[in-house]
């Protein structure tokens, strides 16, 4: 955590941040037998996931960090 | 646990290491090759967890487990177990007409294009209302069952052309295969899981 973050690396930071989080409820809904699991992994999981993944995407795109 | 969610794990587990790395050492993405790697740590393998674990969901919901476990099923559940020739969804169940472990989707699935998509959605509905919702004392299909469900076995094989029910002056076989006439009406196959006569039936239970 030490070396100085660009405006880029702090977006990597927040993307990796919602993928882990939606990865993680991913690994629980797989782990809960309940008929609720599917409903955490669609709405828990995937959205955490495509929040993380479309916030990377958008950030390659953004101008003020074309240069991480 | 099955050998996908396995394969999952390790996969949710490898993007899990590539994801930390990336998020404490953000400057190896200034290389081609540290690009790459975030591309592939970013979206291809989240999007491929995220496929394969809609994938391993969606095939756990067709299991007969899946189906019981919701209270208001429990009696269709005891229903495949009645020792009555004239329960149907017990004949199909107890002599493997059906998988014993995906009993309730081979019937209740749309034989149609994006039949499975549709049955899924309708079972979200039926999750949504057993958690969220109220669920009905007595529940009942959405739609009259289609012919389409039965035919998509028994059209063609010796024992359905050849039966003398299916070629009767009352039941033409050109009304079953239409849908005309109903395989569940009365006097034919309307016992499906006779779930109000339960109290007087007698259990069969499969030999272990």
């Amino acid at each position: 955590m030490s070396e100085p973050v660009t405006p880029m690396g702090k977006r990597i930071r927040i993307s990796a941040f919602f993928i882990l989080l939606g990865l993680a409820v991913e690994a629980v809904s797989f782990l809960w037998t309940s008929p609720l699991a599917f409903f955490l992994f669609a709405i828990g999981s995937g959205t955490l996931t495509l929040i993380g993944i479309g916030f990377f995407l958008l950030s390659l795109v953004s101008p003020d960090v074309a240069k991480p | 646990m099955a050998l996908s969610v396995l394969v999952l794990f390790g996969l949710i587990g490898l993007a899990a290491v590539l994801l930390l790395l990336l998020a404490f050492r953000p400057s190896v993405t200034r290389s081609p090759e540290g690009k790459i790697l975030a591309f592939m740590t970013l979206v291809v393998a989240p999007g491929l967890a995220l496929a394969g674990g809609a994938m391993s969901h969606l095939d756990h919901s067709k299991s007969t487990e899946f189906c019981l476990k919701c209270h208001v099923m429990e009696k269709y559940g005891k229903s495949l177990h009645v020792d009555d020739k004239e329960f149907l969804a017990a004949q199909h169940y107890q002599n493997n007409r059906v998988p014993r472990d995906h009993a309730c989707f081979t019937c209740h699935t749309d034989y149609a294009m994006f039949g499975d998509v549709r049955a899924k959605l309708r079972g979200l509905r039926h999750v949504s209302v057993q958690y969220f919702g109220k669920p009905p004392q007595k529940i009942k299909l959405y739609t009259p069952y289609n012919n389409r469900e039965c035919l998509h076995c028994h059209l063609g094989s010796r024992s359905f052309e050849e039966s003398s029910g299916h070629r009767g002056e009352d039941v033409s076989m050109a009304d079953l295969k239409s849908g005309k006439t109903s395989c569940l009406s009365a006097g034919c196959h309307d016992v499906a899981h006779g779930v109000d006569e339960l109290e007087d039936a007698e259990f069969w239970e499969p030999p272990k």
